[in-house]
């Protein structure tokens, strides 16, 4: 190859182009009509933009419609690629699809994890809405399946094993045995306490990432992430209980369950949690 | 006695013999907790039948309600 050229990505693909060719050239070569230009997570740099050898740029062609590979790489685009392939190769599973479930499920679908394993025995209810991710048309379906559905709409490329079970000692290991994490969203506490006692018996190399302490309108900045060890992981302020009736907020529940999200990405990503 | 709960030290002057009397010392519910004894997870169930020694490292997760 001759020093003159240097290779570049462009929606996935390898392309070779002329040293010094800047973002507007590169436009008007690979994408007619107006487009959306993200290089390297940037969104629509300066025209005059210099391109550099292994540069990955997305031209993001506004036609509203997208073969699936153009629309996979499309919809990650914002985050580095090195991540997006560790996420994709990943298999977590979610215990309970209520407020925590619901948020972290959505959380690491749109992460781009490969497959969520989500068990939950429940049905769609009115009271649910005030802060779980599902939708009046969704009333009386399994909760399973309707956030299956849900990240179906959004993330068509996420593969979601929808488990319509209650969630115990007995089942766990047949229902996350694949799993390189669990992620416990149940809500009574004896259930979260034998669910993470169960699953760091029988699954003692899978991390886990409980809640405890998510209910009523107290500060936010109570809420941390406890390391127990390096497979227990405790998000929330430890403390405040809705069986002592200050209700469930779709604020706060759901900073509890970004963050467990969060906690989740971070051990996939061998980050400092 | 000298345990280390939840990474803190506490001293005892009438030891717990067991798990099962810790929790009662402490006021903690244990069927709503997930407990780890010198980095061995412990059964609720099998609480009362763990003994206590000097220097244990006892970790106590105590869950509330709410998801």
């Amino acid at each position: 190859m001759s020093e003159a050229n240097i290779r570049i990505y462009i929606n996935d693909s390898l392309h070779t182009v002329a040293a010094g060719t800047t973002l507007a050239q590169a436009r008007a070569r690979f994408c007619v009509g107006t487009a959306t230009a993200i290089l390297n997570t940037a969104v629509n740099p300066r025209p005059e933009t210099v391109l550099h050898e292994h540069d990955r740029l997305y031209l993001f062609a506004h036609t509203g419609t997208y073969t699936d590979t153009d629309l996979s790489a499309l919809m990650l685009e914002r985050q580095p690629r090195e991540a997006t392939v560790k996420l994709r190769g990943a298999c977590i599973g979610i215990a309970g699809a209520g407020g925590l479930g619901s948020v972290v499920a959505e959380n690491l679908a749109r992460a781009g994890i490969g497959r969520l394993v989500i068990a939950d025995h429940d049905v769609v209810e009115p009271s649910n809405l005030n802060r779980q991710r599902y939708f009046l048309r969704q009333l009386g379906l399994p909760k399973t399946a309707a956030l299956a559905n849900t990240l179906r709409e959004c993330c068509p490329f996420v593969q979601v094993d929808a488990v319509q079970e209650t969630i115990n000692a007995d089942n766990c290991v047949r229902v996350f045995g694949s799993c390189a994490i669990v992620c416990e969203c149940l809500d009574a506490a004896e259930s979260k306490a034998a669910l993470v006692t169960a699953l760091r018996r029988q699954l003692p190399d899978v991390p886990i990432v409980a809640a405890s302490g998510l209910a009523g309108c107290g500060s936010a900045r109570s809420i941390t992430v406890r390391t127990v060890s390096d497979k227990l992981y405790v998000v929330g302020d430890q403390h405040s209980d809705s069986a002592e009736g200050p209700g469930l907020f779709a604020g706060r529940v759901g900073i509890v369950a970004s963050m467990q999200a969060h906690v989740i990405i971070q051990l996939l990503l061998e980050q400092q949690i | 006695m000298k345990l280390i709960i939840n990474g803190e030290e506490h001293l005892f002057a009438q030891p717990p013999a067991t798990l099962e009397a810790l929790f009662a010392a402490l006021s903690i519910p244990a069927a709503r907790t997930a407990v780890e004894l010198n980095g061995s997870v412990i059964e609720q169930h099998t609480l009362g039948a763990t003994p206590l020694q000097d220097g244990d490292r006892v970790e106590i997760v105590s869950f509330v309600g709410g998801g």
